[in-house]
């Protein structure tokens, strides 16, 4: 997923406006709301300088976690903040018709509802009330 | 009030056992998901369902798992997948109809799917896709349902609120998700009232 959206990098320059140095970033998202932020520096010290900066931040650690730091890569798992959200969407596309009772498969739970009414009958024969009552109540 | 006691004193559990064992022999529409206990991991959906990730990953596998396979050749989601191949649906009227939970959209949410482009939408899904902030629900006048084709590659600008069909170069005039478009933009209406200081931000 690409989130190209202006306000979405806006966030990203701001959150890392300090280190603009950096040669690359790469964002790959790994489930909702969180993505896998791998910055590629260009040398050594910086990434030391990076990684230092960014356990500083004051964002909780669970939700912005350094996972590993190797030479110039440093890899984060960051939560990402939608904000604005992806505003260019592309991809194929699944076409639906028009949605009816009868174009759905919806009557599957009416079957569990009857059989326990039948075995509700069977179980209380003599009840005539409480037949009535279930029926009254299911309905 | 004999009937309600009558009701309460020894037919109620036992008809609730009956009954969840049998759903579970014919699942509906959408899903069923195991509700945990609450734990402290981050949640997916608000309120009172506590869900772990591989829940919602799970979830995934059940999105519009109720259209009919002789309507429908193509799923919408492989049985051997959690996701989808396809980020945008598109429909006629009424979509959504027939899933009144939050699992409708969730699920979805779940397989990948960003943004339905559909005529109408059934009231609650409607509110449901704002609520969670799964998946943008946009309305358009046009039928593209008629137009377009299970597979074709298109974008949606939700900035300029155009669909346009890649192949044929075709744009097509959305709706403006209006007042519900930051809602969804902040994933959801929790996250959302958070960040306009209605409601204190959770602790992570």
């Amino acid at each position: 997923v690409t989130f190209s959206g202006p306000n979405f990098h806006a966030y990203i320059g701001e959150r890392l406006k300090d280190y603009r140095q950096l040669k690359e970033i790469s964002l790959t998202e790994t489930s909702r709301g969180r993505c896998k932020l791998e910055l590629i520096e260009k040398t050594r010290m910086q990434s030391s300088m990076a990684g230092q900066a960014l356990k500083a931040r004051p964002i909780s650690r669970s939700s912005f976690r350094t996972s590993t730091s190797r030479g110039s890569r440093l890899i984060v798992q960051a939560k990402i903040d939608l904000q604005g959200g992806p505003r260019i969407i592309r991809g194929k596309c699944f076409v639906t018709r028009d949605v009816s009772l009868h174009s759905i498969l919806t009557d599957r739970e009416s079957e569990g509802v009857y059989f326990s009414l039948l075995l509700l009958n069977r179980h209380f024969p003599s009840s005539l009330s409480t037949h009535l009552s279930l029926l009254h109540i299911s309905i | 009030l004999i009937q309600i006691k009558l009701f309460q004193q020894s037919i109620l559990p036992w008809s609730h056992q009956r009954y969840v064992q049998t759903i579970a022999k014919h699942p509906p529409s959408l899903s069923f998901i195991p509700t945990n206990q609450p734990t402290n991991q981050p949640t997916t959906i608000p309120v009172y369902i506590y869900i772990q990730p591989d829940e919602y990953e799970k979830l995934g596998s059940y999105a519009l798992i109720g259209l009919p396979d002789e309507e429908y050749q193509t799923r919408y989601v492989e049985s051997d997948s959690m996701k989808t191949d396809y980020p945008i649906v598109i429909g006629g009227e009424n979509f959504g109809c027939g899933s009144s939970r939050e699992h409708a959209p969730v699920a979805m949410g779940a397989a990948g799917t960003k943004v339905a482009v559909c005529q109408t939408y059934a009231r609650i899904f409607f509110r449901n896709c704002v609520s969670t902030g799964e998946l943008y629900p946009v309305e358009t006048d046009l039928r593209l349902c008629d137009v377009l084709k299970t597979g074709d590659e298109v974008e949606v600008d939700m900035v300029a609120d155009v669909l346009t069909d890649l192949k044929s170069g075709k744009q097509y005039k959305l709706k403006p998700l209006g007042e519900a478009g930051p809602v969804i933009d902040e994933g959801g209406i929790f996250n959302f009232a958070r960040k306009e200081g209605m409601i204190k931000t959770a602790d992570v």
